[in-house]
């Protein structure tokens, strides 16, 4: 049976279109496979600045300006007694890849279902409303997907299959590679409003971090259009648990008025849909590659949204698996070895984000310090922009962990008691490690 | 302005926005949460700020913080010694 094209993609977020696209640039064929009919609601509605790289490349910077996506031109956080925000301006340290002061909100129905027409036109296949059932392997190889129509079942044959799957993880649960991340494990709860008082000034546009006075919670609030507002609590799910007793709208309602600033944010608010949950958050794949295949995105790891890093993670990984790709194509070998370096790279990318997120949490008014440092500002500022990858040193996350040690140690130390119990005495690799694979876990979806 | 007034200035206007017009040198501030954690991050990086010193990572204690008058002292103490 001949080959549907060089390339399957399970799934059209913003990951699997992105590859779509770069794949159908270079003239490499690709089939992308969506279980769902697009336009269709998803979480993670905000940018980092160094994804206007891959929006350029794929020629979709166009669109985001021309459908008119809210600009996101910083980033606010809110302390819960009112003592003032902190924020960031992306324009104050323009980044290196991108010449734009801002990157955007999005109501993620509307842009990924823009991204797959892109991928389409550019000549990438799109088959939507198809479930894939399995990627098929032969020889320990992954050689195609097994889909169903109707009360059918068919197989379509690739050189490459790529799981872009999403949180759903298709390919990580087929093969028992998902481990859950044995220190973060949060429950969101979100929906969109109308009557979100923003604010006013220059931060009114920004995405808004309120942390409420209960360990690892916060809250978001994101612009989608000029009057919607996305906005979600994420707590600790033992946390949640514990605090969680009706329904979840007094739930919701109970801990958005925790927080000052945000009472007066949420005052007038009007909820337009239902409520949506995101439990088991965090977790990751033993492996991003294997032979004949590669995982991108939320398919491969999750980690904590408070840094917004999802979608860039996710067409970062696009970017990196189509150059990983067309290598492979060129020396028709489609080995685990062949493809380690998408792995690689991707690895060392997240775990910054991974390190941040977990230095953050460890001691939460660091961030605050770190932030309006002289020395350091530029590189927190950085970081939160994305500029993650191609990295080797971090020097600001290596100074705020020695400055975390220092109150780990210090008596009388003011900011002892807000040390928290992340762990951050082992690598993410060791923790990880030490987990086994958690095949109890169920789609987040 | 002088180092007293000048951190005064900074705790009323900007950690408690005006709630506050003054303050007493000997009140205790961070033990009774007038400042709490992230203000005194705040007020940690307007003192590296605006006096040219360095607060080091262990001195964040009361017998430093505590009282207007230990933080004058601190201050004091480190442009003296530059």
């Amino acid at each position: 049976m001949s080959n549907v094209s060089d390339v399957i993609i399970i799934g059209s977020g913003p990951g699997g279109s992105a590859l779509g696209c770069y794949l159908s640039m270079a003239g490499i064929s690709n089939t992308i496979i969506e279980k769902e009919n697009h336009p269709r609601p998803h979480v993670g509605e905000s940018m980092v600045p160094v994804t206007t790289r891959v929006f350029r490349e794929i020629g979709f910077l166009e669109t985001l300006e021309k459908e008119g996506f809210p600009r996101k031109y910083g980033a606010s956080w809110h302390a819960p007694m009112n003592k003032g925000l902190v924020y960031i301006l992306f324009g104050e340290f323009p980044n290196d890849l991108t010449n734009q002061d801002y990157t955007y909100h999005v109501d993620r129905g509307k842009m990924d279902m823009l991204l797959m027409k892109r991928a389409e036109s550019l000549g990438s296949k799109v088959i939507q409303g198809v479930t894939v059932k399995k990627v098929i392997f032969e020889d320990g190889y992954a050689k195609g997907v097994r889909i169903s129509v109707g009360d059918q079942e068919i197989d379509l044959r690739s050189k490459i299959v790529v799981d872009a799957s999403g949180r759903n993880t298709l390919l990580g649960r087929q093969l028992k590679l998902k481990v859950k991340d044995p220190i973060f494990n949060q429950y969101a709860v979100h929906a969109w409003f109308e009557n979100v008082n923003r604010g006013t000034g220059h931060t009114a546009d920004h995405i808004h971090i309120y942390f409420l006075p209960i360990e690892r919670g916060w809250v978001w609030q994101i612009p989608i259009s000029q009057t919607v507002t996305s906005v979600g609590v994420v707590l600790e799910k033992e946390a949640f648990t514990k605090v969680m007793k009706g329904d979840l709208e007094e739930f919701f309602h109970e801990q958005t008025q925790t927080n000052e600033n945000l009472i007066t944010a949420m005052k007038d608010a009007v909820r337009i849909n239902e409520f949506k949950t995101e439990g088991d958050y965090s977790y990751k794949m033993s492996k991003f590659v294997g032979n004949g295949y590669i995982l991108i995105g939320d398919a491969g790891r999750f980690v904590d949204p408070i840094f917004s890093s999802g979608v860039s993670v996710a067409m970062h990984g696009a970017r990196n698996a189509s150059i990983q790709i067309k290598k492979a194509l060129e020396a028709n070998d489609f080995s685990e070895e062949m493809l380690m370096p998408f792995e690689t790279t991707m690895r060392s990318g997240v775990d910054i984000w991974y390190e941040f997120i977990r230095l953050y949490y460890k001691l939460l008014p660091l961030f605050t310090l770190f932030m309006q440092s002289k020395s350091y500002r530029e590189q927190v500022h950085k970081l939160l922009q994305g500029e993650v990858y191609d990295k080797k040193e971090v020097p600001v996350l290596e100074a705020m962990r020695k400055y975390i040690e220092a109150v780990e140690r210090t008596e009388g130390h003011l900011l002892r008691d807000q040390l928290t119990d992340v762990p951050i005495d082992k690598t993410p690799e060791e923790i990880f490690r030490e987990m086994v694979p958690d095949d109890e876990m169920v789609p987040g979806d | 302005m002088d180092t007293k007034q000048t951190l005064e200035k900074f705790i009323v206007d900007e950690l408690l926005l005006g709630q506050r017009t003054q303050i007493d040198p000997e009140e205790s501030l961070t033990s009774t949460g007038v400042i709490d954690s992230l203000s005194l991050l705040r007020l940690v990086a307007f003192i590296e700020e605006t006096f040219h010193v360095q607060v080091e990572d262990t001195e964040l204690n009361p017998d430093n913080f505590e009282t207007l008058n230990l933080m004058v002292e601190l201050v004091d103490g480190k442009a003296n010694h530059k």
